[in-house]
């Protein structure tokens, strides 16, 4: 599997004060998941306090992250409109594939708990419709993940990846705020947990975003 | 260099019995620079030569700030500019060329001693906590730039920059961009002007150069 271009961005840009190699933590899960599941084609990690995402594919598998899916949501409804009575779980199951990414017949996600608390989700894309089947223990044992809160095929339509994609440009935002929180705090005389509160509190009381309040402080404090 | 008679004289005459190790050799800014290890300068000569603001100016290597005014801000600020190390005019010779020898082995040294007497149990010598790197990249880091930009302007690879950026970040005990970045301004790493795009150009000099 590739990186996604973006998620190579942001982990060049994404320092992590626990996580010494990122990567090597992506390549790793990758490789447990590939020898549980070979027809994985695809793989996201999310660090939940960061919100970030990164995201490896298999593009030899059909696999391709500028591929649109298979078909949009927006256009489903338009083309062939939903019944109006409840669907049974089949049913339901063939309507996510057939709005499912282009490569993708099923997934998994993996929560990882530390001292109670979700911090990584795993997700898991294969190619077939049942790739996961009977080997989710052995996906949680591998990958240290809590197997209460495995979920299967709750995104057929490879969401992550468009999380990955969005990555760079949060953290480009999340630089600006730190700096501009930096020369808040030295400004005010603050510490910076109460130099983001009040830069908070400006972009509210303003109407504008937190970033767009960074770069105002940025530009009259620095 | 930008030396007085009076302390050019004093200091061969203050090292002269210790030219096994050290030797002073007298370097003018208009003639040729001469071989050495180190270069002494006087960090106000400087500030006169630029003006009342404090203009960085680009240093190259092995350059110690040899100084009168051992304040904070005054050590901050050189240390900022990329000397390799900040040495006080009161040091008594012993202590001056222990100093010296360090920063020529590589060690960053800040011994900003004012001539007054110090605590029994007070280190004689202060170091500073960055390496040249790390406070180049520190510095980078306080004014906005990402971390390619950093690798790009070090000659870095991406990797070593994180590395850096970590191991900066355990000497100043800090555990996020933005504490970092109120160190680095305490600190006198954010010169007022250099938070663009420009980035702090006189670090960079001196450590590349």
């Amino acid at each position: 599997m590739e990186l996604l271009p973006q998620s190579r961005e942001a982990l060049d840009e994404y320092v992590a004060p626990s996580i010494d190699d990122v990567e090597g933590l992506l390549r790793v899960i990758e490789g447990w998941a590939v020898r549980a599941v070979p027809e994985c084609v695809a793989l996201s990690v999310t660090l939940l306090d960061e919100d970030l995402t990164f995201t490896l594919v298999d593009t030899a598998a059909g696999v391709d992250g500028s591929r649109p899916p298979a078909r949009q949501a927006g256009e489903q409804h338009h083309a062939d409109p939903e019944p109006d009575y409840a669907l049974d779980e089949g049913e339901w199951a063939d309507m996510a594939r057939e709005r499912a990414f282009e490569g993708i017949a099923s997934t998994v996600c993996l929560p990882v708990v530390e001292e109670g608390r979700a911090v990584l989700n795993i997700d898991l894309y294969a190619s077939t419709a049942h790739a996961f089947h009977d080997r989710i223990e052995e996906l949680v044992a591998a990958l240290g993940a809590w197997q209460a809160g495995a979920v299967t095929n709750a995104d057929l339509g490879f969401d992550t990846l468009r999380r990955a994609e969005a990555a760079p440009e949060r953290l480009r935002e999340q630089r600006l705020v730190d700096v501009a929180v930096g020369l808040i705090a030295a400004s005010v005389g603050v510490t910076t947990d109460d130099a983001e509160v009040l830069l908070r509190q400006a972009a509210e009381q303003a109407g504008i975003l937190e970033r767009q309040a960074a770069s105002v402080a940025r530009w009259l404090l620095a | 260099m930008d030396e007085s008679e009076l302390v050019m004289h004093g200091l061969r005459a203050m090292l002269e019995p210790h030219s096994a190790v050290i030797t002073v050799v007298p370097h003018r800014p208009d003639g040729p620079a001469p071989l050495s290890d180190l270069t002494l300068y006087e960090p106000s000569a400087h500030r006169r030569a630029t003006g009342a603001r404090a203009v960085p100016q680009r240093f190259p290597t092995r350059m110690v700030a040899f100084g009168w005014d051992c304040s904070p801000e005054a050590v901050s600020t050189e240390m900022s500019r990329g000397a390799a190390g900040f040495v006080s005019k009161w040091l008594p010779a012993r202590r001056l060329i222990w100093n010296l020898l360090q920063i020529a082995e590589g060690r960053v040294v800040v011994d900003a001693w004012n001539g007054q007497p110090e605590d029994a149990g007070r280190p004689k010598a202060d170091k500073w906590p960055l390496t040249h790197r790390e406070t180049e990249v520190l510095s980078m880091i306080a004014s906005g730039l990402a971390n390619r930009e950093i690798a790009e302007r070090t000659n870095l690879s991406i990797n070593s920059v994180k590395s850096y950026i970590r191991g900066a970040y355990a000497k100043i005990e800090v555990t996020s961009r933005s504490q970092a970045v109120l160190w680095a301004i305490q600190h006198g790493l954010l010169v007022s002007g250099e938070s663009d795009v420009e980035g702090p150009r006189t670090v960079k000099q001196a450590v590349r150069a």
